[in-house]
């Protein structure tokens, strides 16, 4: 249960940075692994899953100065996911409190 | 832990997976690394913050299976475990406080005190109280009961935490008075000659009970009596709703937004006001006031009428009476008057008079209705 929740949770939230903007591996990694308990390896898989699951899909940008980046971007299908589960996340949270 | 070294783990946590997937995941480890090592990082502290890819390659097992598992199946399902472990703790078999005392007592007060409990009183042998601690999520839980007595009057105090009482006081007791902010008070066959009960959030249900005087303050709880007898009572109600059936005595009743139901009501007078609520009022008392500001006014009264006044503002009203001599005057400014009686009417421009001899009915409303019909 927990594990699933964390999931769910670590999806909505890198979905949720994606929407702001296309974002690549490791600044990801920073924003999120920086403010929840996850080890950057871990986010890694959480894309790879969102990937496979076509939330998101990647492009290659290269770079002058070190390694090409993979770019992250959040595709339409990702939008509707990342609406419902915020709206879930809002009135789970409301549930919660009130019986807190 | 190297980057080779560390990439060989991975490798081997993702040995499942198929090929293209594993060299996909490998490739932005790798890339990964090469960032940090562009950040001033070296490779065993990015290797750190990777984490144990078999941790990593954990997260992903199973996934698969639940990648479709929306976050509101998560969600719902953990409510719902919230809701049955607070179920569970609700109905445990959580510590109980008792006591009792075989002094009479003329008085018996009971104040809940930053506390919340459901009482439930009725008539035994002596005083006798239980109390069930309800229990918390974090164990916080410090209720306490404290007792106390003075010139003929016992007083229960509970402090701090919330649960459920159950109280027994003997049939000498006159006088009940009770504050209890959080929770519902439930008394049943008592025979008083005074209650005063003030509840903030809870519901009050009296049943089979006698008390002379009897004052109920409820602010949003509902309150349900049944075959009380008081000969005097007075309800001050705000949001919750009134069901009083078969009760006697005189009634001053006011509510600023719950319906009113009472039926079998008997007494020489009867109150009755609200502001948004309905109001459903059957009483053989001779002297009838009610006043609504938008609710429907419906009275029912089998018996002679000294004087009964009906007003509402934009509610309807509707009267059936028994009472003989009874005549009426009825006035609304935008609404209908419809005498269903046989009664002769005379009717001039908003206000209609039905019967003859002193008038003994008043109702008016501004853009309601009324209707008169016999009983």
């Amino acid at each position: 249960m927990d594990a699933q929740l964390k999931r769910g949770v670590l999806d909505l939230c890198v979905l949720s940075q994606l929407r702001r903007r296309d974002m690549y591996g490791y600044e990801l990694t920073e924003t999120i692994a920086g403010e929840l308990d996850i080890t950057a390896g871990t986010l890694y898989l959480v894309l790879k899953r969102l990937k496979d699951n076509a939330y998101v899909e990647t492009y290659l940008v290269e770079s002058s100065s070190g390694p090409a980046r993979k770019y992250y971007h959040i595709t339409a299908e990702g939008i509707r996911y990342q609406e419902a589960g915020r709206k879930e996340w809002e009135e789970f949270v409301e549930r919660t409190n009130r019986l807190l | 832990m190297k980057r080779n070294e560390y990439i060989r783990a991975l490798r081997d946590a993702l040995a499942d997976m198929d090929h293209a997937s594993r060299n996909e995941i490998i490739e932005e480890f790798e890339r990964h690394f090469e960032e940090g090592v562009q950040n001033g990082l070296s490779e065993e502290e990015i290797a750190e913050e990777l984490g144990d890819p078999r941790e990593a390659a954990g997260e992903l097992s199973g996934m698969q299976n639940h990648s479709r598992t929306t976050l509101r199946d998560l969600l719902s399902e953990l409510t719902v475990s919230l809701r049955v472990s607070r179920r569970e703790e609700e109905s445990g078999s959580p510590e109980t406080i008792c006591g009792h005392s075989d002094d009479h007592f003329e008085k018996v007060v009971i104040h809940a005190v930053r506390a919340s409990a459901d009482m439930e009183i009725r008539t035994g042998e002596r005083i006798e109280y239980i109390f069930r601690k309800g229990r918390n999520l974090f164990g916080t839980n410090n209720v306490r009961l404290e007792t106390e007595t003075g010139d003929d009057t016992f007083f229960l105090y509970i402090y701090d935490g919330h649960g459920d009482l159950d109280l027994t006081l003997p049939c000498c007791t006159d006088m009940l008075e009770i504050r209890n902010p959080n929770g519902d008070v439930h008394i049943s066959e008592m025979n008083l000659v005074s209650a005063d009960i003030n509840c903030t959030n809870g519901d009050v249900t009296m049943e089979e009970t006698d008390a002379e005087k009897l004052h109920l303050t409820v602010r949003h709880g509902d309150v349900t009596m049944s075959d009380v007898n008081s000969l005097n009572m007075v309800m001050e109600m705000n949001a919750g709703d009134l069901e009083m059936n078969r009760c006697s005595g005189n009634a001053e009743i006011q509510t600023a937004a719950g319906d009113i139901e009472i039926e079998g009501h008997s007494g020489e007078k009867i109150s009755v006001s609200t502001k948004s609520g309905d109001i459903e009022l059957e009483t053989d008392a001779p002297v009838i006031s009610v006043t609504a500001v938008s609710g429907d006014i419906e009275i029912s009264t089998p018996n002679r009428i000294d004087i009964l006044e009906a007003h509402s503002v934009s509610g309807d009203i509707d009267l059936s009476l028994k009472d003989p001599e009874w005549c009426a005057e009825l006035s609304t400014v935008s609404g209908d008057i419809e005498n269903r009686t046989g009664k002769p009417e005379l009717r001039s421009r908003k206000t209609v008079r039905i019967g003859e001899g002193n008038v003994n009915v008043y109702a008016s409303t501004v853009s309601g209705d009324i209707t008169a019909d016999e009983y």
